[in-house]
């Protein structure tokens, strides 16, 4: 009877690191990557997108807990103004794609936030730096 | 092994007439720099709005060979073709902040003569892309992949009266319009293509001895 119970005791054990360790893999979600890590803001602003034909930015991410990815959509309509453009005051889970649609372009140009051709202030993200070739993504 | 002999003695005899060709020049003109297949120039001002700017690009290369060889059709050299084009974008907001791409070609070529002083030169072959990020300090070299160019060239040393002739030898200098381009995949699937329209300026040293023959 001892045995048994320390058998059974021994499978609940390992149960349990089985799907402790799987749950830290499902956790690392679709974009997660080394190079590339989200530090986590309450706000966004893509600038001077109006000055060209930018007509749209989508922010695609992972929500850290149970895979789904989130997106968020803001379409750009007014012309002329040269600031702010996107504003998106929710706190967002890490590694989110940043996604540009402009006109007469039928796919989203993304780019992860963290690369180094982007200027991060702490609050607003601006991109200031040229894009990495082989890193802009279209989905 | 009489067929080698045979072929040797042909080659030696039908060399005995030809020599050496060398040319060595430079160019410029607008490059396009293409990442499957998007402008990357416009690709960048869209995200920077119009802040990107590119240089000229540059245009180097060496060829070797040897000639001519008659094939009625005028003079012809077989030539081998070392060659980069470089193109640079930089960014209007930093200095310091440009992207480099650079490709290096190699391969066989032919040189033809179709009028006494036209220098055609067509090349295809192998070639390799750097992307060079100088503010990363980020290197990336491409797989392999191919290239081809065409180009057109006055020969000023071909036309020249006979006393100048005589004194320049086989020595030339060419101007011509030249146009080159690659196409290399690289490890993020992504490939980088690059077309150069370009004009040049060469030194040559061209055997003519048989050239010359043939024209008169």
């Amino acid at each position: 009877m001892n045995t048994k119970r320390f058998l059974l005791l021994l499978g609940i054990a390992l149960a349990m690191m089985l799907a402790v360790s799987c749950s830290d893999d499902t956790n690392t979600g679709p974009y997660e990557t080394d190079e590339f890590y989200y530090h986590g803001s309450d706000s966004f602003k893509v600038i001077n997108a109006s000055e060209h034909d930018i007509t749209g930015v989508t922010i695609r991410t992972w929500d850290g807990a149970d895979s789904t990815i989130i997106e968020y959509n803001e379409l750009i309509s007014k012309k002329g103004g040269s600031k702010s453009l996107l504003m998106l005051n929710e706190v967002l889970p890490r590694n989110p794609l940043m996604c540009i649609k402009a006109e007469n372009r039928p796919k989203l140009d993304c780019i992860r936030f963290n690369s180094p051709s982007y200027t991060w202030d702490g609050k607003d993200l601006y991109i200031t730096r040229l894009p990495h070739p082989l890193e802009m993504e279209a989905l | 092994m009489k067929k080698v002999l045979l072929f040797v003695t042909v080659f030696i005899a039908f060399a005995s007439a030809q020599g050496p060709y060398f040319d060595v020049g430079f160019g410029f003109g607008e490059i396009k720099t293409r990442i499957d297949g998007k402008d990357y120039v416009k690709e960048a001002n869209i995200l920077l709005a119009n802040n990107v700017n590119d240089h000229e690009g540059i245009e180097f290369s060496i060829k070797t060979g040897y000639g001519p060889f008659g094939l009625g059709i005028g003079p012809l050299y077989v030539v081998a073709d070392l060659g980069l084009i470089e193109h640079s974008v930089f960014n209007n907001l930093y200095n310091d902040d440009e992207v480099i791409f650079t490709t290096y070609m190699f391969g066989p070529g032919v040189i033809l003569y179709p009028i006494s002083f036209i220098q055609i030169g067509l090349s295809a072959g192998l070639s390799v892309a750097t992307v060079n990020m100088a503010k990363e300090n980020i290197e990336i070299e491409s797989d392999l992949g191919y290239m081809y160019s065409a180009s057109v060239a006055y020969d000023f040393g071909a036309n020249l009266e006979p006393s100048f002739r005589e004194l320049l030898g086989n020595h030339s200098f060419l101007f011509g319009f030249k146009y080159s381009g690659s196409r290399n995949p690289t490890y993020s699937g992504k490939t980088i293509k690059m077309e150069t329209p370009s004009f040049f300026i060469k030194y040559a040293y061209i055997h003519r001895k048989k050239a010359v023959s043939l024209s008169k």
